[in-house]
């Protein structure tokens, strides 16, 4: 019988209605973006297994509506979120502006230890479409010292990149937690026969993401 | 019950939380979860047993409470010995099983303080079995090492509650063989489900825990017994989203292994093969010219050796110092163009095994396990039997048998049984379930077998060997004749022997043995294989080794071996983890809405409007749907609107329609005419899943019910013809006597003045006049009349007008005695000097109406043969309509025994300040 142990962690995603926060977490999740496409009316989620740095970790993404008018009622689940996506669509000027909002209101119901990445989507625009500029985002994100990445959803540009970031990030942040639950189950719970292959292959992995 | 997850830290694992009552006190018990979902009594064990008594704390985490609605809800249970956080899943059934917890504490508190405290000898037992089945581990509760199955656990017993009227699946109480125990269901509340028969209850202390006393009340149709293994209910799946990596790890390797030819490829090793009857000699020769003859060095060897030591301490202690001088003696001698890592040493009595592998390679081998059967004296004895290593090197598995058949030429068929035992009991363990020697890519065997030449006389065969017809002698050999009939070893090949048998010489010569027994020479070393991809290269025997009667034999194999490709390897894993991960989010609970807004337009007081939503259950797993609060609000959503049902669980395919009801009533009819917006945004929560967002809107046409007297005063018109605005300023300033029309403001609202000049006309002289609701449509047609002010009523019913009047009273935005002074009044009630003073105090216009009503209830007085009415009735009644308590006053603080007795007095109290005035003349 298989012990039952897991490693959660939980992310969610914000910004303006249409920047592509369903797309991303598609692309990241099951890896295609639907073609019919709706504005997300509630909350929804996805589940990922990642092996990152030799842990075996699952993240939870909870995916938000960006609407204006349900600001109110999204509001509240930020509570539970180690970390947070924040999300501007580069061609819309007005939803790089807003970060500004959801920033507010991340430091106002979300946990002070909340662990933020900022990401421009939308990356694969045309230069004259492109409203929002790469500097731009990254003094931002500077500013507030969290990691900045331009994406694409539709190219699946940084999308794995910057999730992984975040998970990596929230994963330090608690390090000390996790490596406890690790011990413990590594002590009582018989690792399977091929895991020394998968930590093998987390050894040489380094060439995934770097650190700030 | 409830299912949880307990939570340490970051590691979450799930729990079933039952509350359990036997006759008074009530414990919790707590089953670790053995598997998801749970079906059977055998899925859960008992962890822990806590009685609910003084110590006994169990609070929603303060710290996240009320989180996000939808979450988990962080429970923490304290006792003295005891700390533990759950997250149980949110929704109704979590409330239900916490009141339920509450309940049973103040039930506790209650008991001892009327001097009968709980014994709680019951649970006592329980927590006594449970130390003792966890006595082995730590003592620490919850620690990990109780997630084994505890197997001195109780058995439990499942008993299935007939089906309620309602679909609920949990519907499954546990049912413990103490047979006097009941659980309290969570969702089948006051009913609980149905106790054992009397006669079947078991006098506490007696046959506890035994299965005895269960076959007796099995006779009762509705219990299964779950300890022959029955399913006897469905029970609902994990109410969290996510569920264990662990559960996963099993499917994740069979996914792996099935794509197995996706990430290795196929490289070939080559395998020494060696075996030796060493005939009880100490290792005195060189055993280079057997293990190093070749010129390419292997790269694993296996050597195994048979009668390596002949003495009765090996035999009776399995013990011998010749093992350590065969493996120098081994060791020295392979090949010396590698160096060579042990990996391995097995032995039984005379029977011994060493698997060697180049020094590099060793890192690609895993699981090594190594195993030993005797065959020997009374089929047990290590004097025969065999001995093998298990190995997975890179991605194939190896397995090596070192075996010692039984002896003597006529014994074949015991031979045969021998290599059947040690086939059937040699299991490699450690490995999930245990390994036989036929679950592996490459099979070696070898050994001294013992099979003999049948048929010839040692001199014939003699003659055979001399005239080099040694495959005339092979016809002969019992081996092959048992493997062509398939006696033994199907499914083996044995390559062609083109070497001399090598068995029996004369110790330290080449020659036959010239013993009185003169035996024939034979076969007796052999070697092996099975496996797809083995390709043998040589096969011989070595007459330089003269020590033994026996000569050594070997072999070199080829094996082509599955070598994983390590980017290959990750590229198979993270797609067989991303289905993984997909299929999980298929399953996640999914439904498919036909509207997510919801316009209701021209909504009327006391006019009820409907639309339905269907909710079709679009995915793979049964739903539980429910509308769930929003934060800091105590209902799900506004007053004025009501959703049927607003919880429901939908099977795949089926569908549910929910009714959106709006209805402006009395409580939220003023807040609308004061401009509030008739919007509402209703969180739909599936259970375990998403969450959606249902917009309800509308346009609500003001009313003169629900406005307040100081903004019906200053209209003079209908309401509907005020400009909107200027009755949103109105009502949201009432108190501001700014004029804002022309126009004096009345004494009194016109539509009170309307409706008491219609009664007093008309009605004075009706009996019961304000008992009788009116019929519900005439009340509506009233209603139409005085919003647009008409003076006659059309329906004839006086009651209907009566009812009216009282609507509009109770609906008025603010009472006729305003709730700064509600208090003050009943304070003074009994006092009527008092009551004038305080009257003196209220706002004019509110002064005006509470005038104007007694006064009418003084003239009803009058007639009071006819009206048929008392003081007192309408003392009360009015008293309820003029004094209403403060918003957020409403309920009382009292303890709830004395609740009733409290609001019993206030009503006689509001009573008997209207009293006051409907019984003495009242002027200013
Ligand atoms: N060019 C481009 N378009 C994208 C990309 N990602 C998403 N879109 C488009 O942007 C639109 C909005 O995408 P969504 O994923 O629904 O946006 P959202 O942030 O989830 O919006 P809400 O659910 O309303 O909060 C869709 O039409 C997508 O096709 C991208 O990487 N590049
Ligand atoms: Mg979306």
């Amino acid at each position: 019988m298989a012990k039952q142990y897991d490693i959660i962690i939980r992310l969610l995603m914000v910004g303006d209605s249409g920047v592509g926060k369903t797309c991303m977490l598609c692309r990241f999740a099951d890896d295609d973006i639907s073609s019919t496409h709706v504005s997300t009316i509630g909350i929804d989620f996805k589940i990922k297994t990642l092996t990152i740095d030799g842990k075996k970790i699952r993240i939870q993404i909870w995916d938000t509506a960006g609407q204006e008018r349900y600001e109110t009622i999204t509001k509240q689940y930020y509570r539970r979120a180690q970390g947070i996506v924040l999300v501007y669509d580069m061609k819309n000027e007005e939803s790089f502006k807003n970060i500004q909002k959801w920033m507010k209101y991340i430091s106002d119901f979300a946990p002070e230890d909340v662990e933020l990445i900022l990401v421009a989507n939308k990356s694969d625009a045309y230069n004259s479409e492109r409203k929002v500029s790469k500097e731009h985002g990254e003094m931002f994100a500077k500013e507030h010292r969290i990691p900045f990445y331009e994406t694409s959803a539709y190219m699946d540009m940084n999308i794995n990149e910057a999730f992984i970031m975040l998970a990596r990030i929230v994963m330090k942040r608690h390090k000390k937690e996790i490596d406890k639950q690790m011990e413990h189950i590594r002590l009582f719970c018989r690792e399977d026969s091929d895991a020394h292959i998968i930590e093998k292959q987390g050894k040489d992995n380094n060439g995934c993401c770097v650190l700030m | 019950c409830v299912e949880g997850i307990l939570v340490q830290d970051w590691v979450r694992s799930s729990r079933l939380l039952a509350l359990i009552d036997c006759e008074e006190d009530k414990a919790l018990f707590i089953y670790t979860c053995n598997k998801t979902p749970v079906i059977c009594a055998d899925d859960i064990t008992l962890e822990a047993a806590l009685p609910i008594k003084g110590d006994f704390i169990c609070n929603i985490e303060s710290e996240s409470s009320m989180a996000l609605p939808g979450a988990d809800v962080p429970v923490r249970i304290t006792t003295n010995e005891t700390d533990v956080l759950f997250e149980l899943p949110f929704g109704s059934k979590t409330s239900h099983f916490f009141s339920q917890i509450k309940q049973a504490i103040g039930n506790f508190l209650q008991q001892t303080s009327q001097g009968r405290p709980l014994s709680f000898q019951w649970v006592e037992r329980y927590r006594l079995c449970i130390e003792e089945s966890q006595q082995s581990g730590t003592n620490d509760l919850f620690g990990f090492d109780k997630f084994q199955p505890a197997s001195t656990a109780q058995p439990h017993t499942v008993e299935k509650t007939p089906p309620p009227a309602q679909q609920d699946p949990d519907d499954l109480a546990f049912e413990d063989n103490f047979a006097d125990l009941r659980v309290s269901q969570i969702d089948s509340g006051s009913e609980g489900p149905p106790g054992l028969s009397p006669g079947m209850r078991e006098s506490q202390g007696s046959s506890y825990g035994s299965r005895e006393s269960f076959t007796t009340s099995s006779t009762e149709e509705n219990l299964v017994d779950v300890g022959s293994g029955s399913v006897t209910g469905v029970m609902k799946t994990m109410g969290s989203a996510v569920r264990p990596v662990g559960v996963r790890d099993g499917i994740v390797k069979l996914h792996m292994s099935k794509r197995e030819s996706e990430f290795t490829v196929l490289k070939p090793f080559r395998i020494f093969i060696g075996t030796w009857n060493v005939n009880g000699k100490s290792c005195a020769e060189d055993l280079g010219p057997w293990l190093a003859c070749d010129a390419e060095p292997p790269d694993i060897y296996a050597v195994g050796f048979q009668e390596l030591d002949l003495s009765k301490e090996a035999f009776l202690f399995n013990d011998s110092p010749r093992e350590e001088e065969w493996l120098r003696g081994v060791y020295k001698a392979l090949h010396p163009r590698a160096n060579y890592k042990k990996i391995k040493l097995i032995r039984l009595v005379g029977m011994m095994l060493i698997v060697f592998a180049k020094h590099e390679l060793a890192s690609y081998i895993t699981d090594v396990a190594a195993e030993t059967v005797g065959t020997g004296i009374m089929g047990k004895m290590g004097n025969k039997g065999g001995v093998g290593v298990r190995l997975v090197f890179h991605n194939t598995t190896f397995v090596f048998i070192n075996s010692h058949l039984a002896a003597h030429v006529e014994e074949y068929e015991r031979r045969n049984q021998d290599y059947n035992d040690i086939c059937s009991r040699m299991l490699f363990k450690d490995f999930g379930s245990p390994l036989h020697i036929s679950q592996h890519d490459a099979i070696f065997w070898l050994g001294d077998l013992n099979y003999r030449i049948s048929e010839l006389s040692a001199d014939e065969v003699k003659g055979f060997i001399r005239k080099d017809m040694l495959r005339d002698v092979y016809e002969y050999d019992q081996l092959n004749r048992q493997m062509r009939i398939q006696k033994a070893f199907i499914g083996f090949t044995e390559g062609e022997i083109n070497f001399l048998p090598t068995y029996k010489y004369d110790s330290g010569t080449d020659s036959w043995d010239s013993s009185e027994k003169n035996r024939a020479p034979a076969w007796c070393d052999r070697i092996l294989y099975r496996g797809e991809s083995i390709r043998q290269l040589k096969y011989r025997g070595h007459m330089a080794l003269k020590i033994s009667d026996h000569k050594p034999v070997s072999s070199i194999f080829d094996v082509q071996v599955k070598t994983i490709d390590e980017k290959r390897y990750k590229k198979v894993y993270e797609d067989v983890i991303r289905q993984l991960d997909r299929l999980e989010n298929e399953f996640l609970p999914q439904v498919s809405l036909s509207k997510l807004e919801f316009v209701f337009s021209n909504v009327m007081y006391k006019e009820e409007q409907q639309q339905s939503l269907s909710v079709t259950n679009s995915g793979q797993v049964p739903v539980q749907f429910e509308f769930i609060n929003k934060l800091d609000e105590n209902k799900y959503c506004k007053p004025w609107l009501e959703a049927e049902p607003s919880m429901c669980f939908i099977m795949p395919g089926d569908k549910v329609e929910v009714k959106f009801i709006v209805l402006v009533d009395k409580m939220s009819a003023s807040s609308l005419n004061a401009g509030e917006k008739l919007e509402d945004i209703l969180i739909l929560h599936l259970d375990g899943g998403k969450d959606f967002f249902i917009s309800i809107s509308g346009n609500y046409i003001p009313s003169s019910f629900g406005a307040s007297i100081e903004a019906l005063v200053r209209m003079h018109g209908p309401i509907r013809e005020i400009p909107i605005e200027l009755l949103f300023q109105m009502e949201s300033d009432p108190s501001n006597s700014q004029q804002v029309e022309p126009f004096q403001a009345f004494d009194i609202p016109k539509e009170v003045w309307m409706l008491v000049d219609h009664l007093f006309r008309n009605g004075t002289k009706v009996a019961h006049l304000f008992d009788q609701g009116g019929l519900h449509k005439n009340f509506f047609v009233d209603h139409a009349c005085i919003h647009l002010n008409l003076h006659r009523f059309i329906a004839g019913s006086i009651h209907s007008v009566a009812e009216a009047l009282l609507e509009f009273i109770a609906a008025l935005r603010e009472p006729v005695i305003p709730y700064v002074y509600y208090q003050k009044c009943l304070d003074c009630s009994n006092n009527f000097v008092l009551c004038k003073q305080v009257l003196s105090q209220i706002p004019r216009s509110h002064r005006n109406v509470f005038k104007y009503l007694t006064a009418f209830a003084r003239e009803l007085l009058l007639y009071k043969e006819e009206s048929k009415l008392h003081e007192k009735t309408l003392a009360t009644l009015l008293g309820e309509l003029f004094l209403r308590p403060p918003p957020g006053k409403e309920v009382l603080q009292v303890p709830p025994n004395r609740r009733q007795a409290a609001i019993q007095q206030i009503a006689r109290k509001k009573a008997s300040f209207v009293y006051n005035f409907i019984v003495n003349e009242y002027d200013e």
